[in-house]
């Protein structure tokens, strides 16, 4: 009798712990989900709306706030880069290969410069005047401006 | 103890001179973008006289890699405002695959809506002509020849670049984005150039779902008083394109119609005259885009050449393509004229059969 109840209570005590497990992995992966959208810290602007980030991204809007922007992009198949391409610019990876083909191949244009990682975007916007990137919520700290929040 | 201030002084200065190329290097690395693109093309007809070309350049029974070629585009952004690109081309349509600057330019960015550009610029008329080497960024193998031919026997509604300069203007309205692009120099063909172009072209565009664009541009003919071609020597050259494109859903389509207007005549007609468009309607299916090509060239003297073409493009990756296409390529007085071939055909419906892989990188 008391061997059944403490087995009851141990599978109780794992399932408990399996159902936290799982709220915590999925509410890890709903803030690695998140992006913001950041920039150096001197930048005369401390927001944008998604529709300006997307012209940004797409090399139309080329200053902000009197400074010209460089750019920074993340590598095909960062979680970051799929949440920020299918929410804020809206374009699928083939259309925006294609955008960037007819810029680049008549020289109107430089796509922005990829990163390898969120780390290294956050450490190059925040040394470089006029830089603007994007990387998961958690990745930001306090060296940069953080100017949206993409959920 | 000057001395001594002068050495320590050198050591800073020394280091940055030894390592400013270094730092400029590394700067130049981070402000230049290499592109490149590369597409391997064969075709064979079923006709002995040679297709869009000569006989090193032409298509024919024997088969050609005609259109084969490597492409490497530089762009640096040497200012915020000020950057300069170039595009280096290897092609069997020149030399024999030697390599060539196929247009090179500098762009200053007057404000966020307009920029001044100035060099050997790529003309922008006709929907694709400004990527018009790039196969990887339309459906077909190459774009729809007679609208798109530059060959001095062509349509020549489009040219390959001009050296001169332009304006251009972006803006948006709503969800459209509106261009424009003022234009002026000289294009240099084959044994002649066409002085003081002056055009302009305008665009819409939907979201890159629906494209329109309209150009209108004239220059005067340069060809050699005692030539074969002295007829045209000093006339104006004009012409008028007009052009939609749609990517809608699955529903990929292209139309475009130009008007070429020369005032040559011989015997009577106008031979330097002439109308051309094509429509391509296509559907995706997953990878596959199976699309089929309907063109129609006619001159000023009564000569036409329709192609109709059946095609299929399947997207390896985002980044290759593989294509084939079957062409029927008719003219109804094949006897007497030539079209595009080099010269008259032994029969009206030709034949083709082409295949090809394009990359870009």
């Amino acid at each position: 009798m008391l061997n059944l109840t403490i087995d009851r209570i141990i599978k109780q005590l794992l399932l408990l712990g399996f159902c936290g497990f799982i709220l915590f992995v999925s509410g890890q992966e709903q803030v690695l989900a998140d992006v913001v959208v950041i920039a150096h810290k001197s930048l005369g602007v401390d927001s944008i709306s998604a529709k300006e980030a997307k012209k940004v991204w797409l090399g139309k809007t080329k200053s902000l706030g009197d400074t010209s922007l460089k750019l920074a992009d993340l590598p095909l198949g960062n979680k970051s880069r799929d949440h920020f391409y299918s929410k804020v610019v809206k374009k699928s990876a083939k259309k925006l290969k294609a955008y960037w083909a007819k810029i680049v191949f008549s020289g109107k244009g430089i796509p922005p410069k990829s990163f390898g990682s969120d780390a290294a975007v956050v450490s190059w916007v925040a040394s470089t005047p006029g830089a603007v990137g994007y990387v998961g919520r958690g990745a930001t700290d306090d060296s940069v401006k953080v100017l949206m929040i993409s959920q | 103890m000057n001395n001594k201030l002068i050495f320590l002084n050198g050591i800073p200065l020394l280091g940055l001179a030894l390592l400013s190329p270094g730092v400029l290097a590394a700067d130049w690395v981070e402000r230049t973008d290499i592109s490149g693109f590369y597409s391997a093309r064969y075709s064979q007809s079923n006709e002995k006289a040679y297709f869009h070309g000569d006989r090193e350049t032409g298509v024919n029974e024997n088969g050609s890699f005609q259109g084969t070629k490597l492409g490497l585009t530089i762009s640096s952004q040497v200012t915020d405002d000020l950057s300069v690109a170039m595009l280096l081309m290897s092609s069997g349509d020149h030399e024999d695959f030697s390599t060539h600057v196929d247009w090179a330019f500098a762009s200053f960015r007057l404000s966020d809506e307009f920029t001044l550009r100035a060099g050997k610029i790529k003309f922008p008329v006709g929907l694709v002509n400004e990527y018009v080497d790039v196969g990887a960024t339309y459906p077909w193998i190459s774009a729809p020849i007679l609208l798109y031919s530059e060959e001095t026997a062509g349509p020549q509604a489009t040219r390959e670049a001009y050296t001169g300069s332009s304006l251009l203007w972006e803006g948006d309205v709503g969800d459209w984005s509106l261009g424009g692009d003022l234009f002026f120099g000289q294009v240099d063909l084959e044994g002649m150039s066409v002085k003081g172009t002056l055009g302009v072209t305008a665009r819409a565009n939907w979201d890159d779902t629906i494209e329109f664009q309209a150009s209108a541009y004239e220059g005067e003919m340069n060809t050699d008083p005692s030539g074969s071609l002295a007829m045209m020597n000093g006339k104006v050259h004009a012409a008028k394109l007009i052009g939609v494109k749609l990517d809608w859903y699955n529903i990929v389509a292209y139309a475009e119609a130009a008007k070429v207007e020369m005032d040559v005549t011989m015997m009577g007609a106008k031979t330097g005259d002439s109308d051309s468009w094509y429509v391509t309607l296509g559907y995706r299916i997953g990878q596959f885009l199976p699309h089929i090509t309907r063109q129609d060239w006619k001159r000023g003297n009564g000569n036409n050449q329709q192609i109709s073409t059946l095609g299929v493009a399947y997207s390896l990756t985002d980044a290759v393509v593989l294509k084939a296409e079957q062409s029927l390529i008719e003219m109804d007085d094949f006897a007497s004229q030539t079209g595009l071939f080099d010269v008259s055909p032994a029969d009206g419906s030709v034949n083709m059969t082409s295949i090809a892989v394009d990359i870009i990188f």
